[in-house]
């Protein structure tokens, strides 16, 4: 503990600064996109297991077929909120200052970017098999 | 700013703890940028059969090759890891000898899935 130069006691200096108030909405939203990420992801992996990847007709049929794009797009968003979340607490815990803002929003706009191009590319190949 | 409470830190834990969590964080990083690569892939995808074979002859560099392996490798424990994480959250398994087994469980489970993975997307060719 640091040396005290102000009379408040402990209790009073952390009562006027405690919570933010969003940490419960944080630690929710960690594990609800956790629990959706986990079967979303692993279909994804034994999907690209199953698939030719080499033939470019065969992947984009694959993206385009049926629920597939439905739940790509879940995939993307649901993985790029979680991850969001993770780095933010990473950042938060190791980074301090104007770094750290800094990092914050690389880490922000990264994440919206990824999640951008990510549920463009898989509507772009889910629509143009309609046309 | 003046010093603020902050929460443990990875000192006060016993090393396997430490390691077991270190390695969710730092698998967890890893897969941030495994998500670029995904949205790489796809948009090679949706670019049509050049800009795909284009993004399949970088992505099957050697050292890309490795690159995508670790990241499987990451995905397989942060997946199983997070299941782990998601059990203590219900209060299931939170005992000390559970946790040591689970650790062990975690690390099984994960060697077996990445040997499986492995096989199936690196030493196997799918027809088309």
């Amino acid at each position: 503990m640091t040396s005290r130069t102000s009379l408040r006691s402990p209790l009073g200096s952390v009562l006027g600064r405690g919570s933010a108030k969003n940490g419960v909405h944080h630690w929710w939203a960690q594990r609800a996109s956790a629990m959706a990420l986990a079967p979303l992801a692993l279909w994804l992996l034994c999907s690209l297991a199953a698939l030719p990847l080499a033939d470019h007709a065969s992947v984009a049929h694959w993206i385009g077929g049926g629920w597939h794009p439905v739940l790509l797009v879940l995939l993307i968003a649901v993985g790029a909120w979680h991850s969001q979340l993770g780095m933010q607490v990473v950042i938060e815990d190791y980074v301090r200052g104007t770094p750290k803002t800094a990092l914050l929003l690389l880490s922000l706009y990264g994440h919206v970017l990824v999640a951008a191009a990510g549920i463009y590319a898989v509507l772009r190949v889910a629509l143009r098999s309609f046309g | 700013m003046r010093a603020r409470p902050t929460s443990p830190h990875t000192t006060i834990y016993t090393f396997r703890t430490m390691a077991f969590s270190l390695a969710h964080r730092v698998t967890g990083i890893v897969l941030a940028f495994g998500l670029v690569v995904l949205a790489y892939w796809l948009m090679a995808a949706a670019g049509g059969e050049d800009s795909y074979g284009a993004a399949l002859a970088v992505l099957s560099f050697r050292v890309c090759k490795l690159l995508l392996w670790v990241l499987l490798a990451a995905f397989l424990y942060h997946l199983v890891s997070g299941l782990r994480h998601l059990s203590w959250d219900l209060v299931l398994g939170m005992e000390k000898r559970q946790t040591r087994v689970s650790s062990v469980l975690v690390v099984l489970l994960v060697l077996a899935l990445l040997g499986l993975f492995t096989w199936l997307l690196f030493f196997r060719t799918v027809a088309p």
